[in-house]
């Protein structure tokens, strides 16, 4: 029996450009393109992160990917790792285990909003208090985006999504204080634009010893459109002009609102508690 | 109930004298239950044998083909002189035929002769490396494992200690009674053969790190009971389509919802099937004693990493916390199955190559760098919605239990060779029934009892060989209002199935079973 040629989305043979030599190794090239809408952010995270791990010092070989449920959820697939497409909000439990049995792997978490602060919130919660040794991505895009834009944890109150039709009432999550009262050992919030600041803080990532958390922002086409807020350009656009760096920040006053009037972003927390297991 | 057994110790006792009991060795042979040793099958020999054919003496006639057991033979594409298509052995099956001459017994035009000179073992058959004993796996660490002889202990030590001496050293759990007995001992075991305990979150997070611990390639198990279980019910999915081998201890508890977690049900026996959405096999056992618990969870790990499966042991309350004796057999007796590994460079590597049935599986960090999907995915584990590859690799799934499942299901007959009414029992109900059949014995009623080992696959076919055979009736008598029932009923060919509903908590009294089986019998 053949082995089944290979099929890709569009049926056309795609090569990566020079400029992406380097990391050429790293992605599935034979399923490019990929599925995410145009201006989504999360191809720019995909090569960024194939180039931290590239060059994060640990053999390539030694990294695992896991992933959950949603568009983030098929960034693992993309990257030439071992990678575990795993169930709706369980990404986190999964690269415990993995961890757990074989503490030479650096285990990498690679989520939505709703994938790991939603359904897999409790997981994310007790993980970063147990300190365990992994790295989780969260990519807030602030709503859910596969599904066709319900609203997600770190909506925005006001928003205006398929199930908010009238203005979200709750309130979002404000991920790194959430992350930092939990007990993670690192935390950072990144844009897909602030692409070196990102790319150092996956880099700081891999090195840190204890449960790191990096929350990106990334802009969906799904969100603007609800929202008049114009395209994923226009948001793009938003996130280059109000944010502020800040590493010092006091953690409460990171909660993004609906007018995204203040985003702050940095390396918030590094510090040192023991992990759960040697 | 101390005195009430003493009574009904002393009836046996009383009629055991009468004839119409049958051989009395044969039950006290059955009484000593499944003290039987684990044998190592891999080191076993079977001849192949080698179909010879005279091409020019056939006529056609298909007899050879259709008869094979093994589906050895085909009709070829030449012709010979006369004109007619002859049988030749399918390519790739040369190994398969076992030499039971079956051919050569139904060929009407003497075409076919069978010999058997060579001989394979299993190993060579599968293409496995040998499979290791635990005294050639565990060399160091054997003065660690519980050692082997005569034992006394619970169900649930049982099974902490069978899982330990097959190899595991991984477990997440969540406390549930009853089944905390496990993760107690394991969290004072693990540590001391080099394994590792968490106490997760939730049953989720639990079985999500087993799945995780078992990727990384450390044989892992997880223990819960009923709402537990239903909690895992979508990670039996995952697991079954990411095919990563692990095994979960259920010990059944009185539901449904949160039911009674200190006495038994024996409720969960469908869901561990039919649990998780979409088509998918696992492979479950009923443990009836101590004894067993240790047996089936060694068997269950073997089979979750012989066939990259989730493995369900369905012990319940009271076989989880009976104290009986525990027989361990000698370590070089123990066969220990490690799960299929790639051979093939990683840049030739297919995670889910379906020219294999169980395909080899390659650890995280390994440098195989493969793909692992839960979505619905090609050889290569990319997702994917084409019709070819998704039926093929559903049709895999399911493919890799329902052809082995005569080799994997396990069943136990007990006087049954003249029953006119079978009863179905399994767990710790079988115990009472056992007690049940002989008074009814006694009384006149030609009564037997299969007892299902293996959950799923179900033996379905002994059920059917039975209808066949005569069998008036067939009563199932469980700790449930009807859950092998129908799963009986699927398989009886017509003849009647009843079902003795008892759901109090406890295993039907003797007195309770014999009552309505008679009153079954009777009409």
């Amino acid at each position: 029996m053949s082995v089944e040629a290979e099929v890709t989305t569009t049926g056309v043979k795609v090569e990566l450009p020079k400029s992406y030599e380097d990391i050429k190794d790293l992605i599935r090239i034979d399923r490019l393109p990929h599925i995410w809408c145009p201006g989504c952010g999360l191809g720019i995270l995909l090569k960024l992160l194939a180039r931290a791990i590239k060059n994060s010092g640990i053999p390539i070989e030694k990294h695992v990917i896991v992933t959950g449920i949603g568009c983030t959820g098929r960034l693992g697939g993309y990257l030439k790792l071992d990678a575990y497409h795993v169930t709706h909000g369980r990404a986190i439990p999964f690269a415990v285990g993995l961890k757990m049995a074989n503490p030479e792997l650096e285990v990498t978490v690679v989520g939505g909003d709703g994938d790991i602060l939603a359904i897999g919130g409790n997981h994310f919660i007790h993980a970063a208090r147990r300190n365990d040794d992994i790295n989780v991505i969260i990519v807030n895009n602030f709503i859910y985006g596969m599904t066709g834009g319900q609203y997600s944890p770190t909506t925005p109150k006001g928003a205006k999504t398929t199930t908010s039709p009238y203005g979200h009432y709750e309130n979002p999550f404000n991920v790194p204080l959430l992350a930092y009262a939990a007990g993670a050992s690192y935390v950072a919030r990144w844009t897909v634009l602030h692409q070196n600041e990102l790319y150092q803080s996956l880099l700081e990532m891999f090195k840190v010893k204890g449960f790191a958390v990096i929350e990106v922002l990334s802009p969906c086409i799904i969100y603007t459109d609800r929202n008049a807020m114009g395209d994923a350009v226009d948001l793009m656009k938003i996130l280059r002009e109000r944010p502020v760096i800040d590493h010092n920040a006091n953690l409460a006053d990171l909660e993004i609102d609906f007018s995204m009037k203040k985003i702050i972003l940095g390396n918030f927390v590094k510090r040192e508690r023991p992990i759960s297991y040697r | 109930m101390g005195i009430v057994r003493l009574k009904k110790k002393k009836r046996f006792k009383s009629i055991s004298n009468e004839k119409n009991l049958g051989d009395m060795a044969l039950v006290q042979q059955d009484e000593v239950w499944s003290m039987r040793r684990l044998v190592n099958l891999h080191k076993m020999k079977r001849p192949i044998g080698k179909i010879i054919v005279n091409i020019d003496l056939c006529k056609d006639c298909r007899f050879c083909i259709e008869f094979c057991p093994n589906g050895v033979l085909e009709e070829s594409k030449d012709v010979n002189s006369k004109g007619y298509h002859y049988p030749v052995v399918k390519p790739g099956k040369e190994l398969d035929c076992v030499a039971c001459k079956m051919c050569e017994k139904v060929c009407p035009d003497f075409a076919i002769t069978v010999v058997s000179e060579e001989y394979i073992t299993y190993d060579k058959y599968y293409g496995v490396s040998s499979m290791p004993t635990v005294a050639e796996l565990y060399k160091k660490d054997l003065d660690k494992l519980l050692r082997p002889g005569i034992h006394f202990l619970d169900g649930n030590t049982a099974v902490a200690e069978g899982a330990i001496t097959a190899g595991c050293r991984f477990y997440a759990g969540y406390p549930i009674t009853p089944s905390n007995e496990i993760a107690e001992y394991m969290s004072y075991r693990l540590p001391q053969v080099g394994g590792k305990f968490i106490q997760m979150e939730d049953e989720i997070g639990s079985i999500m790190a087993v799945l995780g611990a078992s990727a990384a390639g450390v044989k892992s198990m997880t223990a819960t009971s009923g709402p537990g279980f239903s909690l895992m019910q979508e990670e039996i999915g995952l697991g079954s389509m990411l095919e990563i081998p692990a095994l979960i201890v259920d010990v059944m508890r009185a539901g449904p919802s949160t039911g009674i977690p200190t006495l038994l049900g024996q409720g969960d026996i469908l869901q561990a099937k039919y649990g998780s959405h979409g088509d998918y096999e696992i492979v479950a056992y009923l443990p009836a004693n101590p004894q067993e618990a240790f047996d089936f969870t060694i068997k269950a790990i073997n089979m979750a990493e012989k066939y990259r499966v989730v493995a369900i042991v369905l012990s319940d309350q009271l076989v989880g916390h009976m104290y009986g004796k525990v027989r361990v057999p000698e370590f070089d007796e123990i066969e220990i199955v490690e799960r299929p590994k790639p051979t093939v460079p990683p840049d030739q590597y297919l995670p889910y190559d379906s020219r294999y049935l169980v395909p080899p599986m390659a650890i995280a960090g390994t440098g195989y760098r493969a793909n692992n999907e839960s979505l619905t995915h090609t050889d290569k584990g990319y997702p994917t919605t084409d019709r070819d590859a998704s039926f093929r690799l559903v049709m895999r799934l399911v493919r890799k239990i329902r052809e082995n499942e005569k080799e994997i299901a396990e069943w136990e007959e007990y006087m049954l060779d003249d029953a006119e009414y079978v009863i179905v029992s399994y767990g710790s109900t079988s115990g009472s029934v056992r007690r049940a059949i002989k008074v009814l014995r006694a009384q006149g009623y030609r009564v037997g009892m299969l007892r299902p080992k293996t959950a799923w696959p179900f033996p379905g076919w002994v059920v059917e060989n039975l209808a066949s055979r005569g069998v008036q009736k067939f009563v199932t008598v469980e700790v449930n209002m009807g859950k092998m029932y129908h799963v009986v009923r699927e398989f009886s060919r017509g003849v009647p199935v009843e079902h003795v509903p008892y759901a109090p908590g406890y295993i039907p009294d003797p007195d309770y079973v014999i009552n309505n089986v008679r009153k079954v019998i009777e009409g």
